[in-house]
């Protein structure tokens, strides 16, 4: 059996003042998987996504990210990784091309490769003609996609998204949407946290459903849903669980 | 040494904010840019100037063998403010934390790639404040190899310790706003006391060094606390003189220890320290019942007042003024003895003073205004002004009423407040990064301290010539200007607001 891209072990961690954000989480992404992070406001899904990162240390349990513990080595786990947060707060005063050559010297991407993908997912992502605009202009949207960009540059084997869609206009969406499909065909996957349960429906194909920190439903979108629509599900499973 | 140089890169890159200045397509801000540039030019020149004239007048005053240490214990205050203002920003009050923590870099190279930055404005600091003393000393002295290695080694050693330093203050300043729920409030007292006792320090002590043998004895009396509260002043000292080699491997022990003990423990617990200061519990209250129901405009103008609060970069740069300066001015000297003395000796000027006092009280009233800033401060929030179902003119009168709550209601305030908004409107800007930006870099704040400062010397000057009628002058100054704060008030009535270009 291969090893997963990402496998959460018991993942646990409280804030200062006593709330448990995460509670004994576990979870296991595949190489090609699209898994979709579902969950209320303050349900723990941006804590899970930030301790996956390697950003948030955590109290209990372990990440591993493909086979490596990102508390043990988490400069190798971060070299297979990319992630954005739900508000990409990126250099203003940068242009994007500057950011991008950033992100390429930082994650050692060939001259060939940076060039080859900055003008594919440019072009892909409709921003090729404002690369060489400072951030602090751009739109929240553009800096979104701007982030994405900067995330696929070095090729990830496991992208973490915080809400990337918020923010996209409805032709980024289905962008973004055809770009992360063919990225996972590739063998990596995409881990993503999201409010729109009609982008989760039809673009993953697994799910988890999160509440107060506690996983209540995991695996294959089509096994979770059941015959109902993964809305009707979710509902149902935050008012019961 | 790849991952600093590459970390270090977006700070690097917009030094002076130069990258900005390049890529910018907007005009304004490029000429905005450019000048910033120019101030910053001018903070460059401040420092060594005020080096040049503390060494200078040590030197006048046969201390010249004084002047590194005060040059060093100043620098090293300088240096810690910057490094607590520098190191609260980078350390812990960065935006970028999370997407640099997901990178593929060691804690460490983060940690140090916000250490360096940190040490190194604080050692441009102290390097341009000695380096006039460095000089007068090398003149007065002479230059020898040995000397000059000294003083390169203080130079370089001397904001070592003020890093280490600001690295703890920055992470209590993280730890007390992530969890004081009035923390503003209590750095705004802070600032008034910090700034309290320095008006009050610069009052007292050159009212006992009238001449050169004052300030002789007066850096005689100062040396021993010094060196007592600021051991390594006293080594710095002690290092210049033959044989003083053991006194710099102290100093350079007090100095590089602590900044390699901080470089070491921010190297293995940044992101734990990070988490733990700036992530403060949740507030299991429910919220709190509102207040009474009241009108637009009261709810307005306790808006503006909370914002005023609630910045406390805002409040010290436009209210506490209007309180620290006329008790500088009126207050401290007139009951010290030294100047209780001179009026005694001279009737006539205790006259002018209480004749003159009224204007000399608004000339400093009139240097800060709330209204410089207050209709741009409403930043990326303006939209709610703008959709909010009140009348521009309700709106204005909200931030002017602001403005004279805490200076006191009075006719001349009212025309200094009417300018600050007529300023302010007309110059308004909401895409600032932050309330420093607004506050001390805008053109309508120092447009309203020039014209409320010029008018207010105008009637001052009136009253001063007029002799017998001076009464009639200021009466009917103060008419005039009750007439002009309305001149300036009305026009803005119909003007609509929060309207960006």
């Amino acid at each position: 059996m291969a090893t997963p891209i990402l496998d959460i072990r018991g993942l646990s961690k409280t804030f200062p003042g006593g709330i448990t954000a995460v509670n004994e989480l576990s979870l296991t992404i595949e190489g090609g998987d699209i898994y979709g992070f579902i969950g209320k406001n303050g349900a723990g899904k941006t804590t899970t996504l930030r301790a996956a990162a390697g950003i948030l240390r955590f109290d209990q349990g372990d990440i591993l990210v493909g086979g490596i513990s990102i508390k043990e080595d988490p400069v190798a786990c971060k070299r297979k990784i990319a992630y954005i947060p739900d508000n990409p707060d990126l250099y203003d005063y940068l242009t994007g091309a500057q950011y991008l050559a950033y992100l390429a010297d930082v994650f050692e991407v060939s001259a060939a490769d940076r060039q080859a993908r900055i003008a594919e997912y440019g072009e892909a992502l409709d921003m090729a003609d404002r690369l060489n605009d400072l951030i602090g202009s751009y739109s929240h949207g553009m800096k979104q996609k701007l982030a994405m960009m900067g995330g696929f540059l070095h090729a990830p084997r496991l992208f973490l998204m915080d809400e990337p869609f918020v923010g996209l206009d409805p032709e980024a969406v289905v962008r973004v949407r055809r770009i992360i499909r063919d990225f996972c065909q590739g063998g990596s996957a995409v881990f993503f946290s999201t409010h729109i349960l009609e982008v989760a429906e039809k673009l993953c194909n697994k799910v988890a459903m999160i509440k107060e920190g506690k996983l209540i439903a995991s695996g294959e979108t089509a096994q979770v849903r059941g015959d109902q629509t993964l809305e009707d599900f979710f509902l149902e499973v935050m008012e019961h669980a | 040494m790849r991952s600093l140089r590459l970390l270090l890169y977006p700070q690097r890159v917009n030094l002076l904010r130069l990258n900005e200045r390049k890529y910018t397509r907007d005009t304004r801000e490029k000429r905005r840019l450019t000048w910033m540039l120019l101030a910053y030019a001018m903070v460059v020149l401040v420092l060594p100037m005020y080096g040049f004239f503390l060494a200078q007048g040590l030197y006048e005053a046969g201390a010249a063998d004084a002047m590194v240490m005060y040059a060093c214990a100043l620098s090293a205050v300088l240096a810690l403010v910057f490094s607590v203002v520098s190191g609260y920003n980078a350390l812990f009050g960065r935006r970028d934390t999370d997407f640099v923590g997901a990178l593929p870099f060691s804690q460490q190279a983060v940690a140090l790639s916000r250490l360096i930055p940190m040490y190194l404005s604080a050692l441009l600091s102290a390097a341009l404040l000695m380096a006039p003393a460095i000089v007068f000393h090398l003149v007065v002295f002479g230059v020898t190899p040995g000397t000059v290695a000294v003083l390169v080694a203080l130079v370089l050693l001397t904001p070592m310790l003020p890093t280490a330093l600001g690295v703890l203050f920055s992470a209590a300043i993280a730890w007390i706003s992530a969890r004081f729920r009035h923390k503003s409030v209590l750095i705004s007292v802070l600032g008034v006391l910090a700034t309290g006792a320095l008006v009050l320090s610069a009052q007292l002590l050159p009212m006992r060094a009238t001449d050169m043998a004052g300030v002789r004895t007066l850096v005689e009396a100062v040396r021993q606390p010094l060196q007592a509260m600021y051991p390594p002043s006293a080594w710095a000292d002690a290092a210049l003189k033959p044989g003083g080699g053991v006194q710099l491997l102290w100093f350079a022990l007090v100095n590089a220890l602590p900044l390699g003990v901080a470089a070491l423990a921010l190297g293995r617990y940044y992101f734990a320290l990070h988490d733990r200061v700036t992530i403060a519990s949740r507030s299991k209250a429910g919220a709190r019942s509102t207040a009474a129901p009241g009108t637009a405009l009261r709810a307005l103008v306790v808006k503006e007042l909370r914002g005023l609060v609630g910045r406390p970069m805002y409040l010290m740069n436009s209210c506490v003024g209007m309180w620290l300066a006329p008790i500088m001015l009126f207050g401290l000297p007139l009951f010290l003895p030294d100047t209780q003395a001179m009026l005694a000796q001279e009737p006539g000027l205790l006259l002018l003073i209480k004749r003159l006092s009224p204007v000399l009280l608004s000339v400093f009233l009139s240097m800060w205004s709330t209204t410089a800033v207050a209709v741009s401060l409403e930043g990326a929030a303006a939209w709610l002004m703008c959709t909010c179902p009140v009348a521009s003119e309700t709106i204005y009168k909200s931030k002017l009423y602001a403005h004279l709550v805490p200076a006191l209601p009075a006719v001349t305030l009212s025309v200094i407040a009417g300018m600050g908004l007529r300023w302010d409107v007309r110059f308004r800007r909401f895409t600032f990064k932050n309330d420093t930006e607004m506050v001390k870099q805008s053109v309508q704040v120092l447009l309203t301290m020039l014209t409320g400062t010029a008018t207010l010397l105008v009637l001052g000057g009136l009253i001063y010539l007029s002799g017998a009628y001076a009464t009639w002058v200021a009466l009917g100054g103060a008419a005039a200007l009750a007439m002009l704060s309305i001149v300036l008030f009305r026009p803005l009535k119909n003007k609509p607001l929060y309207l960006v270009d």
